[in-house]
């Protein structure tokens, strides 16, 4: 069980790690390289506060299979 | 200090169009997105329902983790199919083209061309769609180094390629005033 929960546990955060840092190129290109500095930024914060929202879900429901 | 839309952009340059692909290839795009969304709720709803395969509550929150992983990475998609539709641009100025392209994460290219050097501007449309919702691809012949320029998937492309070519006269007979 203990092995079965590692295996849970460094699958999902290698997954989400992943996800999190092709976000983090997105978000950096795009304040980086975006011509309309509000829009950028507010779409940035949004994907941002969705993204974290949705992570902090998914640990939870991590934590509750665990 | 007004905010630049290319690097070398000189603060009195007049621009005349700015431009990005069509929406329709956006949407296309998102709607893909969308369908795989779909599959989830499709296959609990017509073929299998997981509540019923899985009995423990173990099983259910697997398949939840899951479902919600597989929908942060769709979310993801949809994001980053939004940022490159959103950096890819093409500017028309008084002096210049410019085609900003993002290819990727990783790879911003931004390529200029004096109108001075066009040869030839050509604009084709192809298929239902592009027929149907007037967009198309901008060929810009040049004498430079890189021969072929253009701007694909464009709306109107040509309305973009004969405002190209009436730029283009215009500086040419401004050139050529004594």
């Amino acid at each position: 069980m203990e092995i079965l929960s590692l295996i849970i546990n460094t699958v999902f955060y290698l997954i989400v790690g992943t996800l999190a840092f092709v976000s983090f190129l997105g978000i950096y290109i795009l304040i980086k390289y975006g011509r309309t500095p509000v829009i950028s930024f507010f779409v940035a914060i949004s994907y941002a506060s969705v993204f974290f929202l949705s992570f902090i879900g998914a640990f939870f429901t991590l934590q509750r299979l665990l | 200090m007004p905010h630049k839309l290319f690097p070398s952009q000189q603060p009195n340059e007049k621009i005349y169009l700015v431009f990005r692909e069509h929406w329709f290839r956006l949407a296309v795009k998102f709607s893909v997105v969308g369908l795989l969304m779909l599959i989830p709720v499709l296959i609990q709803t017509f073929l299998v329902d997981f509540s019923l395969m899985f009995n423990s509550d173990d099983s259910k929150l697997l398949i939840s983790l899951i479902g919600q992983i597989y929908y942060l990475s769709l979310f993801l998609a949809l994001f980053l199919i939004w940022v490159l539709y959103y950096l890819n641009l093409g500017v028309v100025t008084e002096r210049r083209l410019v085609d900003i392209d993002q290819h990727g994460l990783l790879k911003h290219e931004v390529s200029e061309l004096s109108l001075d050097s066009i040869q030839d501007v050509s604009s084709e449309t192809i298929g239902i769609f592009g027929n149907l919702l007037d967009y198309g691809t901008v060929y810009i012949q040049t004498a430079g180094a890189r021969e072929r320029f253009e701007f694909d998937k464009i709306h109107h492309p040509k309305k973009v390629a004969s405002i190209i070519i009436s730029l283009h006269e215009l500086r040419k007979r401004k050139g050529s005033r004594p």
